[in-house]
C-alpha cells in the first residue's frame, strides 16, 4: 500500500513538472499535497502583523535565525530550541545596530559549524546597493559585520549567501540580466565563488539549467553538492517554487527538480534543513513554515559531530584546524577552523562513508578520529570534546643495568640547537621520572648518574603527535675499576688456598662471591666490606674498602688503622687457626658505660659463630679491653661484663658455652698509648684467642 | 484512505493539463555559443539537446570532444571514476560520430563544425574538410579505447595498494592507542593481538605486492607516466613513529613506514625474552611453593631454602612491568619465608634462660621489625594492584591462584597472618621487657640492722604505711655488681623519709637516710628515680615537700659506691621529678619534672627538663610543651622522644626534640579505649615501647620518626 502511494505521487510529481496546469488545477493539487504533506507554521516566531522570513537553521537543528520587520525595519533574530519549542527570539544587536535604522538586513545563512552568519545588508560604506556581510560568533554574542569585499560585492546587488560546510564555496544571488519576458517578480541569478588564500575568486554564474533567468535564495546542503533554490520557471506550482539540483563529479549540475512536498501556489522560498534531514523550514507568505520531508525525499542521512576543542591542561578553548577526509579514498571532504571564542566545532557528515577527522594546531598535539558511518541509518549526533596538549609526558625509567635498581640521576633536556631547556632529577626510588617536553621540537635527552656512564637518546616531537605518554628505559652501566684482592697467610705471607671472598656493597644492595686472589671490577664511588675466609684452617678477616669518585682505591691499614687513599690492591691476611692464636674482632660496640652490645656488633659476632660451627673442636677465650678512662678496677669489671655479653650472644646462637670463656682485662693491655681519643678507641676492643683446636687433615 | 481519494481525483484532472516543455534549438540556442563561451556553459545546453536529438551528427562529435577533454584533463587516479566514465562516453560518441558524419554532412552543415578549421568564408561560414573531422574521431576513439583498457588495472592496483597500506597504518595506530607502551604489548600479547599483528603484516605485504602490480600495469600504458618508487622508514620510537593520518601516494617518492619489520621485531621479543620470562616465573613459583611446603612442616635445624629466588629474577620481571604483581608476590613470598624461619626460631627464646635478656630482645625485635616491613610491603603491593593489569600474566594466575579474581584477594588474606605474627612477637617483647623491669622485685628480701625491706613497684609509692619497713622502689646495678636501691620508710611521725642504699646479693652494704632541706621530720621525702653514672656512682632524684605548707624542694644527689654524697644539686622547680637519664655520647644527665605535686589537679602540658653534670652544681633548665602527662622518654640518633597522654587516657602525644630541646616533630594518636602505661623501654630507634603491666592490655610501639608501629588497642583515628 505504501508503495502504491509512492507510485501515485511519483506520477503526479513527474507530470506536474512537465505539464502546465491551470490555476484552479494547481489549487486543487496544492490541497491534495498539503493534506499529504502538511506544512506547519512555526508559531513561536510568527507574528500576525509582520513578516518573518528567510530562516536558516544550525546543523544540529537547535538554533534558528531569520529576518523580520517587526521592529520597523528588516533585522535579524535568533531563537533556540528549548524543550521541543522555539524560545523567545534574541535580536542580533551587533548586526542589527551596525547600520542605520532604515538599513535592510536580510537573507541570513548560518554556517554549518554555527560560527558565522552570512547575510546581505544595505549598510553604508559597502560596494553597492546591498552587499554580502558576515558576522562571527564570540561566545554568546556576534561580532560586528564584515563586508565580504570587492571580490564578491559589486555596485549591484549581492545577496542571499549560502556557504558550504568548509566555508570555502559561497553561492549567492545577483540581479538577473536575463529576466524572462512577462515576469513581474524581481528576479536574480545564482553565482558561485571560491575562497582562496588571496581572497574570493571571480564569481561565476551557475549554468543552465540552474539559472533560467529568475532564481533566488540558494541554499547549499550539508553534502556540499545539493543546492536547493527558489525559481520562477515553467512547470511550477505558482510564484517562486523550490527546486533541487546536484553537482556531479564532472562539475555539471543535474536538471533541477521541483520539491513538490513543499511547493505551493504562493512564493516558497529560503529552504533550510538541519543536519538531521527530516524537517525543512521555509518562507511562505509572511511566515516561516516547516514541513516534514518525506522519507523517500530525504536526500542524505547525516551525522553531526560537535564539541569543544580545549587545552588539555588549562581546559581553555583553542582554535585548531579540522580536516575531514574520506577514510578510504583520502578525498578531502572539508577543512575549517573552529570557533576561537569557546573552542566549539560542529561537523556534518553524510552517512554511507567512513571518515577520518584530523585536528591540528601548531605546537599542540594532534587528534585523529575515525568515524565509520557506512551503516548509519538515521540521524545521529556525536559529542566529542577534543583536548590537545602542548607538552608530552616522557616517563624515563632509569635503572642500574646489573641490579635493576632505580637510580638517582639528572636528566638534561636539550633542544635541537643544543640549548638546555630543562633539567629533571630522578629520585632513585620511583621507577618513572616524568619529563615534560613541549611539542613542536626535537630533543636530545642526556641522562647522568654519579659514577655511571652517561647515556643519551633523542625524541622528535615535530611530527604527528597523537599520544601524551611515552616511555623510555635507560639502563645505565656503572663505572668500575679493577681491584686486585689477595688473601694471604698472616704468618707466612704466602697465599691461602681455597679462600673465598664475600664482597658486600655497603652503598647498595649487592653481594659478590668469588674465590680469592683475583682482580674484581668494583663500582666507583661505592664502599665495600670484603670478607675473606678459607676452609683450610684459617680464621676470617674483613676490611672495608672504598672506590673514590676519581676511581682510586681506598683501604685501611690493618696495623695502624690509617686510611690509604690510593692503594694498588687489597691484601687480607688470614690467621691460621692454632692454639694461642689471637684475632681482634672488628666493629664490636657497647652502650656507653654498659655491657649492652650495639646491634651493629652482631655482624662480626655472626662470623665468629660461623667459625665455631666450622671447627667444632675449637675453644676460645673472649677478652675485652677498655681505655684508661675511669677507675682501673671498675674498667676490669666493665670489660669482663662486656666479654660476657659477647659470649652470651654466641652461645645463644647454638654454640656450647663450654667452648668459651670470658676475660676482662680492663685498661691493662693497651695496643697503643692512651694519649688521644683515636688511640683510646683502638684500645677499646674485643679479642678472640684460640685456647684449643684440632684440625682435620684437610683443614 | 482519504489521501488516495485525492490522488485518484488528481488522476482525473491530469488529462486536462496543457503540455508544455522547454525546447532547445541547435541552430539558435546552442551553435552560437561554441565560439564564444566556455564549455562549462555550452555543455549543459548541448547535453540537454542531445537527450532528445541523439542522432544529431555535430552534437555527437562535439560532446565526444568535451568528454574527451574531461577525461584527459582529469587525474587518472584521483578522478578515476569521472575519467573512466567520460572516456566511455567519449568512446561511445566518437563511435556514433564515425557513423553519422560523412563528407555530405560536413558540406551541408559546415556551420556546425567551426572548431575543426581555421578557415572561414567571408560570410563567416567555416571551410571544413571531412578528413579533419575523421582524424579527430578516429584518434579519439582509439585513445578512449586504450584508456578504457589500460586504466582499470592501473587504478585497481593503485587503490588496493592504498587500501592495504591504509589498513596496515590504521591497525597500527589503533594498537598504539590501545597499548600505551611496547612493554604492555609484550605482556598482553594474545590471540586477538596476534590476529591484529598478522593483519598489519598481511596488509603491509599486500601494499608492496599491489605496488608491484600497479607498476607493471602502468608500464604497459605509456601515456601514464609512472616514475614512482617506495622508500621505507623504520619504526624506532613506539607511539611516535609509524603514525599516519594520510599517506601521499601520488608523489614520485612514496614514503612508507615499515610495519612488517616492526611486527617481526616485536614478535621476536615476545617469542624469545617474554617466553623465557613466563617459564622463569613458573619455575620461581614452584621453588617458593616447595620452600613453603617444607616450612609448614618445620622442625628445628631443618635446612629450608628461605631465599629460593635471586633479586635479579624479580627485577627482570619488573623490567617489563614496573609494578608487576608477579614480582611483588614473589618478593613478598621470599621475604615471608625469611620471616617464618626467624619467627619459628623464636620459640627457643621463650624458655631458654641461658640466653641473655639483651640477645632475646634483639632477636625478637628483629622479627617484629621484619613483620612490620613485610606488612608495609604487603600494603604497598595491595595498593599497586589497582593500577595493575592482571591480564599481563593471566595464565600464571589461572595456574597458581585460581585466576585473577582470587589473586586479588591473596594479599588481603595474607594481612591477617602477618598481623597475628606481629601481635605474637609484640607479646613476646612485652613479656621480656616486663620480666626485666620486675626482676629486681622478685629478689630475696634483704635485711639490715633489724630493718625490714619490702620491694615495691615505684608506681605504688605511699600505698604502704607500715613502720620499720623500708620500701624499695628503685634498683640499678653497676658493673661491680653493686646494686643500688632507693625508696622510703616511715619516721616516728609516720612521715615518709627517703633512703638510698647498696646491696650485694641479699646483703646490704650500706644504708643512708637522705638528708632533708627542711627541719627534721617536717618534710615528706621520696626518691623518684636513680641512675648509675660513669665510674659506677649512684645518681638519684629526691623530692621532698613540707608537711605543713605547699612548699616543695627538688634535689639531684650523687653518691659514690660507699654511700658518701659527692654532690647535692638543688633544683629550682616546684614540679615533681619523673625521670632521670644519661645523655647518649655525653657525660651529662637529664632530669625531667612535671606536675604540681598535688596529684595533678590541673592536667599538665608542660614539663621542665634539667640538664646537668653529676659532678657540678650548675645546671640548665628548660620548659617544654609535651601536650600532656609524661609517659616516657627515649633517646636515639634522631633526638629525644617524649610521650605524654591526655586526661582521659585515650590520646597519646609524641614529640621529638633535638639535643637542645627544640621541638622538631610532633604526632598524636587516639585510641578507642583507655591506655595505661607503666613502663617505657627502648630496643632500637624503631622500637620504642610503652607498656602497661603484665596481663593487662596496653602496649604501643613507636619509632623515633613518631610513627606508631604497633598497638594492642585499636586506634580510633590517626592524628587528633
Amino acid at each position: 500500500m505504501k508503495n502504491c502511494k509512492k507510485i501515485f505521487l511519483f506520477i503526479i510529481f513527474s507530470l506536474s513538472s512537465f505539464l502546465g496546469l491551470s490555476q484552479s488545477q494547481k489549487d486543487s493539487l496544492e490541497q491534495v499535497l498539503d493534506s499529504i504533506y502538511p506544512k506547519q507554521i512555526v508559531s513561536e516566531i510568527s507574528t500576525e502583523n509582520f513578516t518573518e522570513y528567510a530562516p536558516s537553521i544550525s546543523a544540529n537543528g537547535r538554533t534558528l535565525i531569520y529576518e523580520s520587520n517587526k521592529d520597523g525595519s528588516w533585522k535579524l533574530y535568533l531563537t533556540r530550541e528549548e524543550n521541543g519549542s522555539w524560545a523567545d527570539e534574541i535580536s542580533l544587536d551587533s548586526i542589527n545596530n551596525f547600520g542605520d535604522s532604515v538599513d535592510v538586513i536580510s537573507g541570513p545563512n548560518f554556517s554549518y559549524d554555527g560560527n558565522r552568519i552570512y547575510f546581505h545588508a544595505s549598510f553604508d560604506g559597502g560596494q553597492g546597493s546591498e552587499d554580502i556581510y558576515y558576522s562571527e560568533r564570540i561566545g554568546d554574542s556576534w561580532s560586528k559585520p564584515q563586508n565580504l569585499g570587492p571580490d564578491v560585492n559589486t555596485r549591484s546587488f549581492e545577496g542571499f549567501p549560502t556557504i558550504t560546510t568548509d566555508g570555502k564555496t559561497l553561492y549567492f544571488a545577483r540581479n538577473s540580466k536575463n529576466t524572462p519576458s512577462g515576469v513581474s517578480e524581481f528576479c536574480y541569478e545564482l553565482y558561485v565563488t571560491q575562497k582562496t588564500d588571496s581572497g574570493w575568486t571571480e564569481p561565476r554564474i551557475l549554468p543552465y539549467p540552474v539559472n533560467l533567468g529568475c532564481e533566488k535564495a540558494p541554499k547549499i546542503m550539508a553534502d556540499n553538492r545539493t543546492l536547493i533554490f527558489a525559481s520562477l520557471r515553467e512547470g511550477g506550482m505558482g510564484g517562486f517554487d523550490l527546486y533541487q539540483t546536484q553537482l556531479n563529479a564532472d562539475g555539471d549540475w543535474k536538471s533541477p527538480v521541483p520539491l513538490q512536498y513543499v511547493n505551493t501556489t504562493d512564493n516558497d522560498l529560503f529552504s533550510c534543513i538541519s543536519a538531521s534531514g527530516d524537517i525543512m523550514y521555509f518562507s511562505k507568505k509572511d511566515d516561516i513554515y516547516s514541513v516534514e520531508i518525506p522519507e523517500e525525499y530525504r536526500q542524505f542521512q547525516n551525522v553531526t559531530i560537535q564539541g569543544l576543542i580545549r587545552d588539555a591542561d588549562s581546559q581553555s578553548p583553542l582554535t585548531a584546524s579540522l580536516r575531514i577526509t574520506d577514510a578510504n579514498t583520502s578525498e578531502l571532504i572539508t577543512s575549517f577552523d573552529n570557533n576561537p571564542s569557546d573552542g566549539y566545532y560542529s561537523i556534518v557528515l553524510s552517512a554511507g562513508r567512513a571518515y577520518n577527522l584530523e585536528v591540528k594546531k601548531e605546537d599542540f598535539s594532534s587528534a585523529l578520529y575515525y568515524y565509520d558511518l557506512r551503516d548509519i541509518e538515521s540521524y545521529q549526533e556525536y559529542e566529542k570534546n577534543i583536548d590537545l596538549f602542548t607538552t608530552a609526558h616522557l616517563n624515563v625509567n632509569i635503572y642500574d643495568i646489573e641490579l635493576y635498581d632505580p637510580l638517582k640521576s639528572t636528566i638534561t633536556v636539550k633542544n635541537d640547537v643544543g640549548r638546555t631547556i630543562d633539567v629533571v632529577e630522578s629520585d632513585g626510588e620511583n621507577w618513572k621520572t616524568r619529563v615534560n617536553l613541549p611539542i613542536g621540537s626535537a630533543y636530545n635527552i642526556e641522562v647522568e648518574s654519579e659514577n655511571f656512564k652517561p647515556k643519551s637518546f633523542s625524541i622528535d616531537l615535530r611530527g604527528l603527535i597523537l599520544y601524551r605518554e611515552y616511555e623510555q628505559d635507560i639502563e645505565l652501566v656503572p663505572e668500575k675499576v679493577g681491584v686486585p684482592i689477595n688473601v694471604n697467610d698472616l704468618l707466612s705471607g704466602g697465599s691461602v688456598s681455597s679462600s673465598q671472598l664475600i664482597i658486600r656493597n655497603k652503598t647498595r644492595n649487592e653481594e659478590i662471591v668469588i674465590s680469592g686472589n683475583q682482580t674484581i671490577n668494583l663500582r666507583v664511588g661505592d664502599r665495600y666490606m670484603v670478607e675473606a675466609s678459607s676452609d683450610r684452617g684459617y680464621a676470617f678477616n674483613s676490611t672495608e674498602i672504598g672506590i673514590t669518585k676519581e676511581g682510586k682505591l681506598q683501604t685501611i691499614d690493618e696495623k695502624t688503622g690509617e686510611i690509604l687513599e690510593d692503594s694498588k690492591g687489597v691484601e687480607l691476611k688470614l690467621q691460621p687457626l692454632a692454639k694461642d692464636a689471637n684475632l681482634t674482632l672488628k666493629d664490636i660496640y657497647f652502650e656507653s658505660n654498659s655491657s649492652d652490645l650495639f646491634e651493629s656488633s652482631f655482624e662480626e659476632l655472626d662470623r665468629v659463630i660461623k667459625l665455631m660451627q666450622s671447627y667444632p673442636s675449637m675453644k676460645i677465650e673472649i677478652a675485652a679491653h677498655t681505655d684508661d678512662i675511669g677507675a682501673a678496677l671498675y674498667n676490669v669489671r666493665l670489660s669482663k661484663e662486656r666479654a660476657n655479653s659477647v659470649i652470651a650472644y654466641i652461645t645463644s646462637n647454638g654454640v656450647n658455652e663450654e667452648r668459651l670463656i670470658s676475660e676482662g682485662y680492663g685498661e691493662s693491655n693497651p695496643v697503643v698509648t692512651n694519649d688521644s681519643e683515636e688511640n683510646r678507641a683502638k684500645n677499646r676492643r674485643v679479642e678472640l684467642k684460640i685456647l684449643d683446636i684440632k684440625l682435620a687433615q684437610n683443614d | 484512505m482519504q489521501r488516495f481519494i485525492y490522488i485518484i481525483s488528481l488522476l482525473i484532472l491530469l488529462p486536462n493539463v496543457i503540455y508544455a516543455q522547454v525546447e532547445l534549438d541547435y541552430e539558435d540556442d546552442i551553435n552560437p555559443y561554441f565560439l564564444g563561451d566556455s564549455s562549462e556553459l555550452v555543455f549543459p545546453l548541448l547535453f540537454d539537446f542531445f537527450k532528445n536529438n541523439n542522432d544529431h551528427p555535430a552534437t555527437n562529435i562535439q560532446l565526444a570532444m568535451m568528454f574527451e577533454e574531461r577525461y584527459i584533463n582529469a587525474h587518472p587516479i584521483s578522478d578515476y571514476e569521472a575519467a573512466i566514465s567520460n572516456a566511455g562516453r567519449a568512446k561511445l560518441l566518437f563511435g556514433r560520430a564515425r557513423d553519422l558524419i560523412d563528407d555530405k554532412e560536413v558540406r551541408r552543415n559546415a556551420w556546425h563544425y567551426p572548431n575543426f578549421t581555421n578557415e572561414f568564408k567571408r560570410n563567416g561560414k567555416p571551410v571544413v574538410e571531412f578528413e579533419a573531422i575523421q582524424i579527430v574521431h578516429q584518434k579519439g576513439l582509439k585513445e578512449a579505447d586504450s584508456f578504457l583498457t589500460y586504466m582499470p588495472p592501473i587504478y585497481q592496483n593503485f587503490m588496493k595498494m592504498v587500501e592495504q597500506y591504509d589498513l596496515a597504518s590504521k591497525n597500527f595506530v589503533r594498537i598504539n592507542g590501545d597499548y600505551s607502551s611496547l612493554k604492555d604489548i609484550y605482556l598482553l600479547y594474545d590471540d586477538e593481538l596476534e590476529t591484529r599483528f598478522e593483519l598489519i603484516k598481511a596488509s603491509y605485504d599486500s601494499t608492496l605486492y599491489y605496488f608491484k602490480k600497479y607498476k607493471e600495469a602502468a608500464n604497459a600504458y605509456p601515456p601514464f607516466d609512472l616514475n614512482q618508487k617506495l622508500t621505507f622508514n623504520d619504526i624506532q620510537t613506539y607511539r611516535l613513529d609509524g603514525l599516519v593520518i594520510q599517506t601521499e601516494f601520488l608523489v614520485d617518492n612514496i614514503q612508507l613506514w615499515d610495519y612488517a619489520t616492526w611486527v617481526n621485531q616485536v614478535k621476536n621479543i615476545i617469542n624469545s625474552e617474554i617466553g623465557q620470562l613466563r617459564n622463569d616465573i613458573e619455575t620461581i613459583e614452584d621453588k617458593l611453593e616447595n620452600s613453603f611446603s617444607q616450612m609448614r612442616n618445620w622442625q628445628p635445624n631443618d635446612s629450608i631454602d628461605v631465599d629460593p629466588i635471586e633479586k635479579k629474577a624479580i627485577y627482570k620481571i619488573r623490567k617489563y612491568d614496573l609494578n608487576s604483581p608477579v614480582a611483588n608476590v614473589f618478593q613478598y613470598k621470599d621475604d615471608k619465608l625469611d620471616l617464618l624461619n626467624e619467627q619459628k626460631n623464636l620459640s627457643v627464646y621463650d624458655t631458654a634462660s641461658e640466653i641473655s635478656f639483651q640477645v632475646k630482645l634483639y632477636s625478637i625485635n628483629r622479627v617484629f621489625q621484619q613483620t612490620i616491613t613485610l606488612e608495609n610491603d604487603l600494603n604497598k603491593y595491595g595498593s599497586e594492584l589497582i593500577a595493575s593489569n592482571l591480564n599481563k600474566n593471566k595464565d600464571f594466575y589461572e595456574k597458581y591462584y585460581n585466576g585473577t579474581e582470587d589473586f586479588k584477594t591473596y594479599f588481603k588474606s595474607e594481612a591477617t597472618e602477618l598481623l597475628n605474627i606481629r601481635g605474637e612477637t609484640a607479646n613476646r617483647l612485652k613479656t621480656q621487657i616486663i620480666d626485666q623491669f620486675e626482676s629486681p622485685f622478685t629478689q630475696e628480701i634483704p635485711s639490715y640492722k633489724g630493718l625490714n625491706y619490702k620491694w615495691q613497684n615505684p608506681m605504688n609509692d605511699y600505698d604502704s604505711l607500715e613502720k620499720n619497713i623500708a620500701y624499695i622502689n628503685f634498683s640499678k646495678t653497676n658493673v661491680n655488681d653493686l646494686e643500688y636501691i632507693g625508696g622510703y620508710y616511715l619516721n616516728t611521725d609516720s612521715v615518709p623519709q627517703a633512703f638510698y642504699a647498696a646491696k650485694n646479693g641479699s646483703k646490704i652494704q650500706w644504708y643512708n637516710a637522705v638528708p632533708s632541706k627542711y627541719e627534721s621530720n617536717s618534710a615528706w621525702q621520696n626518691v623518684t628515680n636513680i641512675n648509675v653514672v660513669g665510674g659506677g656512682d649512684l645518681n638519684y632524684l629526691l623530692f621532698e615537700s613540707h608537711i605543713d605548707s605547699l612548699d616543695f624542694v627538688n634535689h639531684i644527689i650523687l653518691s659514690n659506691e660507699k654511700g658518701e654524697i659527692k654532690n647535692d644539686i638543688l633544683i629550682d622547680t616546684q614540679e615533681k621529678p619523673v625521670e632521670l637519664i644519661s645523655l647518649r655520647n655525653s657525660n651529662m644527665q637529664m632530669a625531667f619534672y612535671q606536675g604540681d605535686g598535688l596529684g595533678d589537679v590541673v592536667w599538665p602540658s608542660f614539663m621542665t627538663v634539667v640538664k646537668f653534670h653529676p659532678d657540678s652544681s650548675e645546671y640548665a633548665s628548660k620548659q617544654i610543651d609535651i601536650n600532656g602527662k609524661f609517659e616516657g622518654v627515649f633517646q636515639t640518633d634522631a633526638g629525644i622522644v617524649l610521650v605524654s597522654s591526655s586526661e582521659d587516657g585515650k590520646n597519646f602525644y609524641s614529640s621529638l626534640f633535638d639535643s637542645d630541646l627544640n621541638s622538631v616533630k610532633k604526632n598524636s594518636f587516639s585510641f578507642t579505649e583507655v591506655l595505661k602505661i607503666k613502663y617505657a623501654y627502648q630496643i632500637s630507634e624503631s622500637s620504642l615501647h610503652l607498656l602497661n603491666e603484665r596481663g593487662e592490655p596496653g602496649h604501643i610501639v613507636l619509632t623515633d620518626g613518631l610513627e606508631l608501629r604497633y598497638s594492642d588497642i585499636p586506634l580510633s583515628q590517626d592524628g587528633i
